[in-house]
């Protein structure tokens, strides 16, 4: 049983490793490794399927589907990466504020998170873009803001049982300032829920920012994303469906690696959260 | 009888003949809307879902047709009184859909109603200076202008904004009557399910032939592709606006009918004249060789659209065709050689030109989303052709809102981003006056307080003059020669550079008999003379 | 338990001020003109302004939102910039057919999840289990809009089997039913699979099949019940996803939802319908939450709220 277990877990991290690596390298790297320049447009082959020359297929614009979604690798690392982090700074500090000191500033910051939380996630990351222009920082601004209630919610869920246990009261004991305790003692152990969370977040960011681009309110043209290769495809369902289906199993491959390397985390941190 | 109605009567007569031997008789039409209609007031509506849909119910003074003459349809004659006053006779024994009598007062309503400045039309626009009706008698009416105004027969057939309303209709449901319109067209209003159907049936008083279709079903499926499909499958029988990339697979399929005729629309780019590097016309020079429609009406226009060869499109009188294909033809090393010239040279082989201090030549392209076909495509497109012909150029798209917003304020104001080139699909009435005036004279260049239409910001004093000393003519062929010196002369100012004329398209399956394409883009949802073969 | 209600629908009202508020100050911070979007290119400057004067816009942002507010409270939310009609009337046709769809949804997420989430608890680590697990990780992973197009494509078209788009009854529901709930099944077989096992761990279930009780009742009186409680807050979340994850379905299959309503209206710049439609939704969720909550301190004693 337990050796079974454990081969899961690590497959499962292995394989969202992989998918990390795999994209850092394809972000990092995309110019050199595209074979053909992502904007080069040869109209008259538009729409080619996959072939020896084009192995993804041609855009239609007929251009490079393979240089296309290398270089879509980073907008979506981009959008996913700093849309977390913008959560996890934003929404952490302000859970763990509120979940230490409690009481009227708990309840302030909370219930200013509740009003953030009444709109579902798409229709306020919408609305956001929307007041602020379709480009990429302000996707990034928009499903950082959807991000940060459920940061704040978390963070202070741990802040709260955290703030009971012994060391704490043993800082309290010596004299620590209230701040101190905070960013000394309670974060670093809440850091592993946030952690786990963050991972698992950052597939949900893909997924955001995929619809986002899908409506036409992500990154711009002509630059490459994943979910904007998908709208362009639409219409072409019929005639060219590798148009569509390739960016989606390329942001679903990516979704399920951030989904497995986050569970895998989660197991190896706190292994009764999810007994297999 | 007018030459059209009679033609028609014929051929309606030919069909329901044929109909009594085929088996057709009646039957449903069932059309796919892509957007619901906004309302069947003509005052209220401004854009084609609305429109395709009450050119069946109503119907006005004027019909133009497909060669740009003027025929009579509820008025049988016309003739002009003086320089500011065109006199109509009214048909007689002409019913509304509600029993009311179509007489002098229900066209005063309607045209009054229209231009009403408190509250007018939202297409009134375009029906030029009319200013007023006055009633001469039960059946002649005076349409009277503000400034004298040769095309005052071709503004009144403008059905979109002056459609024939039932003046009691109008009076008792009110607001509400958007909802429940009555016009004096072969086809009555049933019932309208928002976002879902629209239905209108037969109206046998009619007072000429009645329509051969017992229904009319609009079906809101806003979705092309999804349209297509219903197509296919038999669950709707025409489109309106069939995907261009299908038009091809469409003629090829024996179960299709394809209607296309080259239309009003002239794709173009506006260049800001004003300000920024395309202020110097060797520059729009340079840009307009850097641009290859025959690439763009094949590849994305899908053999949907022509090049342009003028400002204009055949079908409107005044056109000229100045070359523009050839004058301009596609030659991305043309267009280098003119940036040398200017000092703009790749210094630094990475594709771009720069000028003696490094700088790249900036260029961004501002277009529209879904409002125009393939609107963000060829903008797309452009930004790479510009990029090979050595521009630093980038692409900016905004939803209809927000650019038709931005493109009216005048050029100082904007507090956006500027932007150089400006995508527009523009049309008017089949006359250059509308279309030139509009958006060339200097006299509507957007100010404070005032929209206009002259986004390039064109202040050409001698354009000025050709085009006012032609719109006040009122000798035809006088005009027509005034406004070939007036494109002889954009020719080679280029205040614009217009890539494409759109064709008009419509497919239906091989059920649907009788269908005619026009031109005007608003006459293409009319169905009088259709019949569904069983 | 009365005293919390009340508080809790106290909330409701600056919330719902809140909510309104926000929405109107980035309406107010988009560019674009619901006028010029209305008027043809070739509109007067007296027309511009008159309409502008119709329909209010030549007001204050202090004044609007005051008038706004006040017609709220007499439950008047305004008339639609592009249309022309009342948006509670257009919000109204709307609304039903996006529940339809999200009950649609949750439905075939209990119908498909629940059983395989049990079953996979019962058989853990067998090849069953595996695939389940598979099956719900590449649920949770894909875009929902994408598998849409991909099911529209497969079933809708090739197979012929469903309708393309546009509401159709029951039979046109399934396939965006489904597209949406994909998600959420994945997710709902992971939370009561990893709840089962918790519960099925613990000492009383030891206890209990000590005791000599049928496994059977084992499972189901007892696993199964404990198991099922925080499955309501999920129920509830997910509800809430399925509300917003409407919006791409309804796009991709042209569902005449509120997502769709919404999408259209934020383009169009049609304000009051945005506003209306925005205030609908936020209210819909707050009370959803209210209700959550609620139920689960009524199915489980233990749970008290102050």
């Amino acid at each position: 049983m337990k050796w079974g277990k454990r081969f899961l877990d690590h497959r499962g991290v292995v394989f969202g490793t992989i998918v990390l690596v795999l994209l850092l390298i394809a972000a990092v790297f995309a110019p050199y490794l595209a074979p053909f320049d992502p904007m080069e447009q040869n109209l008259l082959d538009r729409r080619s399927p996959p072939g020896f020359e084009h192995p993804l297929g041609m855009d239609i614009y007929g251009r490079d589907m393979l240089s296309r979604i290398l270089v879509g690798s980073r907008c979506s690392l981009l959008v996913g990466g700093s849309s977390v982090l913008i959560g996890l700074v934003v929404g952490g500090a302000c859970g763990l504020i509120a979940g230490y000191y409690g009481g009227g500033l708990d309840n302030l910051i909370m219930r200013f998170m509740d009003l953030l939380l009444v709109l579902p996630s798409l229709i306020l990351v919408i609305v956001i873009v929307t007041a602020l222009g379709p480009n990429l920082l302000n996707a990034i601004i928009g499903i950082g803001v959807w991000f940060i209630p459920n940061y704040a919610r978390l963070a202070r869920s741990s802040a709260v049982s955290l703030r009971q246990k012994d060391f704490v009261e043993a800082a309290k004991a010596i004299g620590c300032k209230g701040f101190r305790i905070v960013a000394r003692h309670i974060l670093p152990n809440a850091l592993s829920n946030l952690v786990v969370y963050s991972t698992l977040s950052v597939g949900t960011a893909f997924l955001l920012e995929a619809a986002l681009s899908f409506l036409g309110l992500g990154v711009q043209p002509p630059n490459p994303s994943w979910g904007s290769m998908i709208n362009e495809g639409r219409s072409y369902l019929q005639t060219a469906p590798h148009l569509v289906t390739i960016p989606g199993l390329v942001i679903m491959l990516a979704v399920i690696g951030f989904n497995t390397l986050g569970e895998g985390l989660r197991d190896i941190i706190d292994p009764r959260s999810t007994l297999k | 009888m007018s030459k059209r109605m009679f033609s028609v009567s014929l051929l309606i007569l030919v069909v329901v003949l044929l109909g009594q031997v085929l088996g057709m008789a009646g039957g449903t039409l069932r059309v796919a809307k892509t957007s619901d209609a906004v309302s069947l007031d003509p005052h209220g509506a401004a854009a084609g879902p609305s429109q395709e849909v009450y050119l069946n119910i109503y119907e006005t003074l004027t019909w133009i047709a497909a060669d740009g003459t003027i025929e009579p349809w509820l008025a049988t004659s016309w003739e002009r009184i003086d320089d500011l006053t065109m006199r109509f006779y009214l048909r007689k024994n002409v019913k509304f859909h509600d029993g009311t009598d179509f007489n002098a007062a229900a066209v005063k309503f309607t045209i009054e109603r229209a231009i009403d400045p408190d509250n007018p039309a939202r297409v009134a626009g375009e029906l030029g200076p009319i200013a007023g009706v006055d009633i001469v008698d039960n059946y002649r009416v005076d349409v009277t202008t503000s400034e004298p105004f040769s095309s005052v027969p071709l503004s009144a057939a403008h059905v979109i904004s002056i459609g024939m309303v039932s003046p009691s209709a109008v009076e008792e449901y009110g607001d509400d009557y958007g909802r429940h319109p009555v016009g004096t067209g072969p086809f009555k209003f049933v019932e309208w399910i928002a976002n879902e159907r629209i239905v209108l049936e037969r109206f046998p008083d009619y007072w000429g032939e009645p329509a051969n279709l017992d229904k009319i079903v609009y079906k809101v499926i806003p979705d092309l592709q999804s349209q297509h499909f219903a197509l296919e499958r038999g669950e709707v029988d025409l489109l309106l606006n069939p995907e261009p990339a299908r038009v091809l697979a469409y003629k090829s399929s024996p179960k299709f009918t394809v209607y296309e005729t080259p239309g009003l629309r002239v794709m173009l780019f506006g260049c800001d004249m004003a300000e920024g590097p395309t202020a110097d016309k060797a520059v729009r020079h340079a840009i307009a060789h850097a641009i290859d429609a025959n690439l763009l009406c094949q590849a994305i226009l899908e053999g949907t659209a022509v090049p342009a060869n003028s400002f204009l499109a055949s079908g409107y009188f005044g056109y000229k065709d100045v070359d523009l294909g050839g004058r301009y033809s596609y030659d991305p090393d043309k267009s280098k050689e003119i940036l040398g010239t200017l000092g703009w040279k790749d210094r630094n082989g990475d594709g771009l030109v720069e000028d003696t201090a490094g700088q790249t030549l900036k260029i961004t392209v501002y277009a529209p989303e879904g409002r125009y076909p393939k609107d963000r495509e060829t903008a797309i497109t452009i930004q790479y052709m510009l990029t090979k012909a050595g521009f630093d150029a980038k692409v900016l798209i905004e939803p209809w809102g927000t650019y038709i917003a931005s493109l009216s304020k005048p050029q100082l104001d904007k507090g956006h981003e500027k932007y150089d080139l400006f995508l527009i699909g523009f049309a008017t009435a089949p006359d250059a006056t509308q279309f030139l005036d509009t958006l060339y004279h200097s006299k509507m260049i957007p100010q404070a307080g005032y929209g206009g239409c002259n986004w390039t910001y064109c202040e050409n004093a001698q354009l000025d003059e050709l085009l006012e000393t032609a719109r006040a003519s009122f000798d035809q062929e006088e005009r027509a020669e005034l406004y070939g010196e007036a494109q002889e002369l954009m020719a080679d100012e280029l205040p614009s550079i217009p890539y494409a004329v759109l064709e008009e398209i419509v497919v239906t399956t091989t059920a649907v008999k009788g269908y005619q394409i026009h031109p005007l883009d608003f006459y293409k949802g009319y169905f009088y003379p259709i019949a569904m073969e069983e | 338990m009365g005293g919390y209600l009340i508080r809790r629908l106290l909330w409701l009202v600056p919330t719902i001020l809140g909510i309104v508020l926000i929405i109107s100050l980035m309406l107010e911070v988009i560019p674009g003109d619901p006028v010029l979007m209305m008027l043809s290119e070739t509109a007067s400057n007296e027309m511009r302004v008159a309409v502008r004067h119709q329909l209010g816009l030549d007001k204050t942002f202090s004044q609007r939102f005051g008038i706004y507010v006040w017609r709220l409270v007499h439950g008047n939310l305004g008339r639609s910039f592009m249309r022309g009609e009342k948006v509670s009337k257009l919000i109204g046709k709307t609304f039903s057919a996006t529940v339809q769809l999200t009950l649609g949804s949750l439905f075939l997420m209990l119908l498909i999840g629940v059983p395989l989430g049990v079953l996979s608890a019962l058989y853990p680590r067998s090849k069953f289990d595996f695939m389940t697990q598979g099956i719900s990780l590449v649920g949770v992973s894909m875009p929902a809009f994408w598998i849409g197009l991909v099911l529209i494509y497969l079933f809708a078209y090739l197979a012929g089997l469903f309708p393309l788009g546009g509401k159709g009854g029951a039979v046109g529901l399934i396939l965006p039913a489904f597209s949406l709930s994909l998600s959420s099944i994945g997710f709902i077989i992971r939370t009561i699979r990893a709840n089962m096992l918790e519960v099925m761990g613990m000492e009383y279930i030891t206890t209990a099949r000590s005791k000599g009780i049928l496994e059977s009742t084992v499972i189901w009186k007892h696993a199964f019940r404990n198991a099922i409680l925080p499955v309501l807050t999920v129920i509830g979340l997910q509800f809430g996803r399925l509300l917003g994850g409407a919006v791409v379905t309804e796009v991709v299959f042209s569902w005449p939802g509120m997502g769709r309503l919404i999408v259209n209206a934020i383009n169009t710049r049609d304000y009051p319908l945005v506003q209306g439609a925005i205030l609908v939704f936020g209210l819909a969720f707050v009370c959803l939450n209210l209700l959550i909550d609620v139920s689960y301190t009524l199915l489980d004693p233990r749970v008290k709220y102050g």
